[in-house]
């Protein structure tokens, strides 16, 4: 087989693949921002995809945060740096980890779960069937996902930065000796409403990249059982590979020069 | 007599597989069509593309003495209002209780 028609295959089935995706997310947005809007599924979604995900956002932002000041710790214990850990752990978590850990742990929940319920749906017909009953599948599936998501992860990673600050705190107070006080105030003194914001923004982001790549991947299923499942690993890794894609562009794009 | 639904050179093609090959079939007002085939002959893509779930490649489908090809969103709602149609799999909603299965016409689709 001639390599280059191998590669110029790859090339074509990555471009056709965006162009899909650009179409769907046209239609997503245009379906879901007008009206009727499905009130009862919106809240249902805020509650899968908000709600339940917020143990697991707690857990590992909480994990995070403490391993964040233990490292710091050792690491700037080499030049006597140790009164930074407080304001690190704070940056590193409101910053990137708190939206990148939550952006990633969700869409290996959530993401997996919006492909594989409308994958079955598409092989068992039900959109179609939503087609048929004069209802819009885009409307009534894809817009209270995508708003939901695009609402709950800036919360989750609010709660999340939250939680990680409160490890490294938990850490540091217990572990590595710092006073209290002084832990509080160093976290207070050296975080800017900016780094907060930036990361709520990376999450709103994120939110929008999970739902749309389970929406996609589970609309397009094809195949039974088997295409939902691999529906179900490709709205996972696409997901994943994007948000880490996305960060690194919006962290150039908020804090580059 | 006009028929009230035909079909005219309705061509389907998925990928290399031709599907629908110029179908054109003509049903009368109040007759009744049964279409028997193999698997993957094209019985239910002809349905679906009746209905608008599937958009044919060239051909002209008229229904009512009305083309239904290409029918914007409030013109399909109310074409699909005058059609019921049993799915293979039933395609019933699984995450739906009964009752909500039943009425979901009335509360999600067409007349709510």
């Amino acid at each position: 087989m001639n390599p280059l028609a191998v590669i110029g295959g790859m090339v074509l089935g990555f471009l056709a693949e965006t162009g899909r995706i650009a179409l769907f997310v046209r239609d997503a947005l245009l379906q879901g921002l007008t009206p009727r809007y499905y009130v009862r599924q919106i809240a249902l979604q805020f509650f899968r995809i908000g709600y339940t995900s917020l143990p697991v956002v707690a857990l590992t932002a909480f994990f995070t945060g403490g391993a964040l000041a233990l490292q710091i710790y050792l690491g700037s214990s080499r030049f006597n740096a140790e009164g930074l850990v407080a304001s690190i752990v704070a940056l590193g978590i409101t910053r990137e980890l708190g939206p990148v850990l939550a952006g990633l742990m969700v869409s290996g929940r959530v993401g997996a779960s919006i492909a594989a319920e409308l994958g079955t749906m598409r092989v068992t017909e039900q959109i179609d069937a939503l087609v048929t009953l004069s209802t819009n599948p885009q409307k009534y599936l894809v817009g209270p996902r995508l708003l939901a998501a695009v609402v709950s992860l800036p919360l989750l990673v609010a709660i999340g930065d939250t939680i990680g600050i409160f490890g490294g705190y938990f850490v540091g107070t217990r572990s590595l000796g710092f006073n209290e006080y002084a832990y509080i105030k160093n976290t207070a003194d050296f975080l800017h409403a900016s780094d907060v914001t930036s990361g709520l923004i990376k999450a709103a982001v994120f939110g929008f990249i999970i739902a749309l790549m389970g929406c996609y991947h589970g609309f397009h299923s094809k195949g039974g059982a088997q295409g939902v499942g691999r529906a179900t690993t490709n709205a996972v890794v696409s997901s994943a590979i994007l948000i880490l894609a996305a960060n690194f562009a919006l962290t150039s794009l908020l804090f580059g020069d | 007599m006009k028929p009230h639904i035909e079909l005219k050179s309705v061509e389907k093609h998925f990928g290399p597989k031709h599907v629908l090959r110029g179908l054109s079939i003509a049903v009368n007002k109040g007759r009744s069509l049964v279409v028997i085939g193999g698997s993957g002959t094209g019985k239910s893509v002809m349905l679906k593309c009746i209905l608008g779930i599937i958009r044919p490649d060239s051909g002209e489908i008229i229904v009512g003495g009305e083309s239904c090809i290409g029918l914007k969103p409030r013109e399909r709602d109310a074409f699909l209002s005058r059609f019921g149609m049993l799915f293979q799999g039933s395609a019933l909603f699984d995450s739906l209780s009964v009752w909500e299965n039943v009425a979901f016409g009335l509360t999600h689709g067409r007349y709510m």
